[in-house]
């Protein structure tokens, strides 16, 4: 017997959404079941309801590729529809589903930050629609947006991509939770790009010379002040205590900033070209660390009384003193002398599409 | 399992009601209100077996486990309750099929989830005639996993139910829900490098240390690490199952006796009274210290590890880089290192200390909730 069609929606087309489509081109005849019924970048989303061939699917990824936005592309031998934004990311589009008899599906969110997705993913939800999340800002909003797209509603939600990739944590975080024995605390380097510059200067490498290599490596954010700010941090901290059963709204993270207070509104220019200015600070923190077997790292920390994302000195010869640009995740159990460690290179593109692809065989 | 397609009760069925039996019934009760659709039909130990098709009450299971706490068997439970609390059966969990088959004609077979979280060889004909009628299994106990190889294939591809066995290895770490991601999005796994014997890492952390072999063993023992008889740690039987279910995931073909493991038991002294046994072991010590030396002056320290991959697997005391992943092992410390093409120079890693009766309970029960995934999702966590 055949199983019944399991219908994916893909919501961004970016580096990772590029690399889920190139996964699932290689991989996905594993699950024959799992066939593509949109794909959507941010000039609007792409339909077609009896779903797309590998043909069809590789040659609007190519496009993509080429610079162009998603909607000027026509597929030459299948029917769909185009949906322009922003009515293709209102809660509008589930009308436009519900027109194709599409009720049930599988819609992974791999839009950045800034999509301000987060209402029609909620109405998706709502609606019985199963949700997979890369993208972190839906789920670190305000407390009530994150239960309102986690709890209620009548499809399941998956979010392993949304913090430390292929490592599996939001699993680890919500099984202990649901068991009954929630992690009591969480200690955790997830941002590459901090681990790297860090373990630089710990080196003897000023500052702002680590910042321009960890660029050069495709480390930062395009927006290097959400690295440098520990924003990044910050909203890994605030999903990891959610997961965890924690009830807590974004400005209640304590965040310690590598940039003084004020730069982070400035220009990024403005900002870069002052970065030296904190080279010799930096570098004599790592030197009193250094002087007494400890190194600094940035690390987003959960506990009982406090969420917090800053800089920390950890014993040199720790798994964390070891760390550079590495994924490192600490996970304390009521109890355990030691902490579970979840370690793992840092999230790529690829990586991340993997996870994402994971979580969504684990719905089928 | 599609998606939708969750029962509306969830019978479980469990075998073994030692320590971790007892708190994952704990945690079950403890989580009554959260997850309503859980109940209890069915317990069995070695007196015997219990069933009550209607389930207990979380009173009745209460009282259930203080008298097995206190030391009772279900048998002398049963006698000394309420009779109306359940139906005894005089049948032993090597009788098979006869415990399971009263149940699976009463629970609809798709709501049923049997649980075994016994150590014994034995439970395998019943477990095997659950799956085919259908029901869920849910594993903690090693050795049906560790069957030869077409007995192994007959308990895995039986029934519709579905299957879960986090805990037979790392216990409450995730190790093979991290190994069934890597596989199930098509990365090649080629290698596993594992600590897998709490007992022989704390022997080998302690013999590094610089104590003599024969102490390290005696301190394992005081601690309470070992079995009764030490040499089932030394023979490496515990660690050589482990390896085969790991083997097995990644595709290998084979048994137990394809498993390659270094015996820690010294030559002579397999089968000798206890006494002599500990005796002898002191003439191994210099033999160890020597091991130990040897791969200090290269740089390295011993662990015991096993290698791991789709053509087979070894098990044994190696030289290991000492800054390196397992070189940095202290104590019962268990280590998974996943080498896959995917992750390539910077494997996947999980580590930690998952033993514990509380905590691998934790791990069953999140197995059990993995049957029902979107009632454990509504019922307000996220997740499976």
């Amino acid at each position: 017997m055949r199983a019944k069609p399991v219908l994916l929606l893909q919501l961004g087309l970016g580096r990772v959404g590029q690399a889920l489509v190139t996964h699932y081109l290689a991989h996905g005849s594993r699950y024959p079941q799992l066939r593509y019924l949109g794909l959507g970048d941010h000039s609007g989303l792409w339909l077609i309801a009896d779903g797309w061939g590998a043909t069809t699917l590789s040659e609007a990824a190519e496009f993509k590729q080429s610079g162009m936005p998603l909607t000027r592309w026509h597929p030459e031998d299948a029917h769909g529809e185009a949906v322009p934004a922003p009515d293709a990311y209102a809660p509008d589009l589930l009308w436009r589903l519900d027109e194709l008899g599409v009720r049930r599906a599988i819609v992974v969110d791999a839009t950045p930050p800034s999509s301000n997705i987060a209402p029609l993913l909620i109405e998706l939800h709502r609606a019985g629609y199963a949700v997979v999340l890369a993208n972190r800002a839906p789920l670190t909003g305000a407390q009530g947006d994150y239960d309102a797209l986690t709890k209620p509603g009548k499809g399941r939600i998956r979010l392993n991509a949304a913090l430390g990739a292929g490592l599996s944590l939001a699993d680890a975080l919500c099984h202990a939770a649901a068991a009954g024995a929630p992690f009591q605390a969480t200690v955790a380097a997830l941002d590459p790009a901090l681990g790297w510059i860090m373990a630089a200067v710990q080196h003897g490498v000023r500052f702002s010379e680590a910042v321009s290599e960890a660029g050069r490596r495709g480390l930062l954010h395009r927006d290097w002040r959400e690295d440098l700010s520990g924003a990044t941090s910050a909203r890994l901290a605030l999903l990891a205590a959610r997961l965890a059963g924690r009830q807590l709204e974004p400005e209640t993270v304590c965040r310690q900033a590598l940039l003084p207070l004020g730069w982070e509104t400035q220009p990024p220019g403005q900002v870069w070209a002052r970065l030296a200015e904190l080279d010799s600070s930096l570098a004599e923190q790592a030197w009193l660390a250094g002087e007494r077997g400890q190194a600094l790292r940035y690390l987003a920390a959960t506990g009982p009384d406090r969420v917090s994302a800053g800089l920390e000195a950890v014993p040199i010869d720790s798994s964390f003193g070891r760390a550079s640009a590495d994924s490192l995740i600490a996970l304390y159990q009521a109890g355990a002398v030691q902490p579970i460690l979840l370690a793992g290179p840092s999230a790529t593109a690829s990586t991340t599409a993997a996870a994402i692809f994971a979580d969504v065989v684990s719905l089928l | 399992m599609a998606l939708g397609a969750e029962p509306e009760t969830l019978d479980l069925v469990q075998f073994g009601l030692g320590g971790v039996g007892r708190a994952l019934i704990g945690q079950v009760l403890a989580a009554g209100e959260r997850y309503p659709w859980l109940r209890y039909v069915g317990l069995g130990d070695r007196s015997g077996f219990l069933w009550r098709p209607t389930g207990w009450s979380a009173g009745e299971l209460r009282d259930l486990l203080t008298a097995k706490t206190a030391g009772a068997s279900l048998r002398q439970a049963w006698n000394a309750g309420p009779q109306a609390a359940g139906v005894f059966i005089h049948e032993r969990l090597e009788r098979g099929p006869a415990i399971v088959e009263p149940l699976l004609t009463v629970a609809g077979a798709g709501g049923l989830a049997v649980v075994d979280v016994t150590a014994e060889r034995n439970t395998y004909p019943a477990l095997l005639a659950a799956r085919v009628a259908g029901a869920h299994l849910i594993l903690c106990n090693k050795w049906p996993l560790a069957e030869d190889q077409e007995r192994y294939d007959a308990l895995l591809t039986a029934g519709t139910g579905r299957l879960q066995y986090e805990t037979t290895v790392g216990a409450a770490l995730p190790v093979l829900s991290t190994l069934d991601n890597l596989l199930l999005t098509g990365d090649t796994v080629q290698e596993i490098q594992a600590a897998i014997s709490g007992t022989l890492g704390f022997v080998t952390s302690q013999i590094e240390a610089g104590r003599p072999f024969s102490a390290a063993l005696r301190d394992a023992q005081t601690l309470g690490y070992t079995e009764p008889d030490p040499r089932d740690d030394l023979g490496g039987t515990d660690a050589r199952r482990k390896a085969l279910i790991l083997a097995r995931k990644l595709g290998m073909r084979g048994n137990m006796s394809d498993i390659m493991v270094e015996s820690l038991v010294p030559p002579g002294l397999e089968s000798v009274p206890l006494t002599e046994f500990w005796n002898g072991l002191r003439d191994v010590d210099a033999q160890y210290a020597a091991r130990v030396a040897e791969a200090h002056a290269a740089g390295r320290v011993l662990r015991f590890l096993a290698l791991v991959s789709r053509d087979g697997a070894q098990v044994g005391l190696q030289a290991v880089p000492r800054g390196g992943l397992a070189g940095s092992l202290t104590g019962t410390e268990s280590l998974f290192v996943f080498k896959t093409a995917r992750y390539g120079d910077q494997p996947l890693a999980v580590r930690g200390r998952g033993a514990g009766a509380d905590i691998t309970a934790a791990g069953v029960l999140a197995d059990i909730l993995a049957i029902t995934p979107g009632r454990t999702a509504r019922a307000g966590r996220t997740g499976r």
